[in-house]
């Protein structure tokens, strides 16, 4: 039996540290199948819309290979050709923080591993990957075999059809006057959303976008972005602590 | 050349925290240090989407921006479905700024 482990990052009392088998490396594989249509789709319009703010073929799909990571790609990419790169990395790390709070959840799964292996999972793991490993482990069924498969599946996917989006926009004409740059500010819309469960999560959200049209008048740079951003979900932890204790 | 070095940092940044508590962490994250992550994602979401959709290219005003963003809004709270919010929300922007016009 292994135990539950959410986002709340408990992972105590685990006892499933099974490493699975060939079988169930390749039932994670299969797993991520079904989510093929949307993370493809995702993929070819990162693809497409990361040469349409300038970078080449090559280094659109070196990113999706090397930082792996959707939301923060779309960010990265949101703030890229008004900022330096000190500011595209920092926007990274902070759109990437959450997964210190996945990370966390899983590692007393991956105990048993090399650290080859260990590595493996870290730097292949995602959001998707993470849903369908900690649902198989609550239901008893999880091992780091099938995290891997599912981890490796989706990186195949999001890899290969970057590549794709990124030839096609190499083939279009320049598409510039038509304001595709509305493609990042919507993605990330169209990721928001979802996350707004709650009042308190409403009202984080409400003050990021107050603070941060605040700032991009204030503040130089895009230095707005990670400072509401930081601002914004401090207050929703002392909301929380004080309606808890209230 | 830069674009290089700064795909290859996001990349380090991006591995560091994904393997950071796997390598270090014996125990829980502080139940604080928990709750705040949770709302990163939101907060950073929402400071990018907000001034990205009304202040980028002001050449038409803020109103197609504006506009473009509440279709996608509506779209993304009924479908959840990205794509669609983006589809929906540019071909909003263009019929407020035609018919703006």
């Amino acid at each position: 039996m292994a135990s539950e482990s959410n986002l709340s990052g408990r992972g105590e009392g685990v006892e499933g540290r099974s490493e699975g088998s060939p079988a169930s490396f390749r039932a994670g594989l299969v797993s991520t199948l079904a989510l093929a249509p949307g993370v493809i789709a995702f993929a070819l319009v990162y693809g497409f819309a990361a040469r349409q703010v300038g970078l080449s073929s090559g280094q659109t799909w070196l990113m999706s290979l090397a930082v792996f990571a959707g939301a923060a790609q779309f960010s990265a990419l949101q703030v890229w050709s008004t900022s330096g790169g000190g500011m595209v990395v920092l926007v990274t790390l902070v759109v990437n923080l959450r997964y210190l709070l996945m990370s966390a959840s899983i590692a007393p799964y991956l105990r048993g591993l090399s650290r080859g292996r260990r590595m493996l999972a870290a730097f292949t793991l995602s959001d998707e990957s993470y849903a369908l490993a900690t649902a198989r482990y609550a239901a008893g069924s999880g091992s780091s075999a099938y995290l891997l498969g599912a981890n490796l599946g989706l990186y195949f996917q999001w890899g290969m059809a970057s590549l794709a989006g990124a030839l096609l926009g190499r083939a279009l004409p320049d598409l510039g006057p038509y304001r595709l740059d509305l493609i990042f500010p919507l993605a990330l819309l169209g990721l928001l959303v979802p996350l707004v469960r709650n009042r308190i999560s409403l009202l984080v959200a409400v003050v990021a976008g107050g603070l941060a049209l605040a700032g991009s008048v204030l503040l130089p740079g895009k230095w707005y972005v990670v400072l509401s951003g930081l601002a914004a979900s401090l207050v929703g932890v002392a909301c929380e602590v004080r309606w808890k204790h209230s | 050349m830069e674009a290089l070095l700064t795909i290859l940092a996001m990349a380090l940044v991006t591995f560091a925290i994904r393997f950071g508590p796997v390598l270090l962490l014996s125990r829980d994250l502080p139940p604080l240090v928990s709750r705040w992550l949770h709302y990163v994602p939101v907060a950073i979401f929402a400071a990018l989407v907000v001034p990205g959709l009304l202040l980028t290219g002001q050449e038409a005003g803020i109103g197609p921006g504006l506009c473009a963003g509440l279709a996608g809004l509506f779209v993304a709270w009924r479908t959840h479905n990205t794509l669609l919010v983006i589809v929906v929300g540019i071909a909003t922007y263009w019929l407020f700024r035609i018919a703006g016009a």
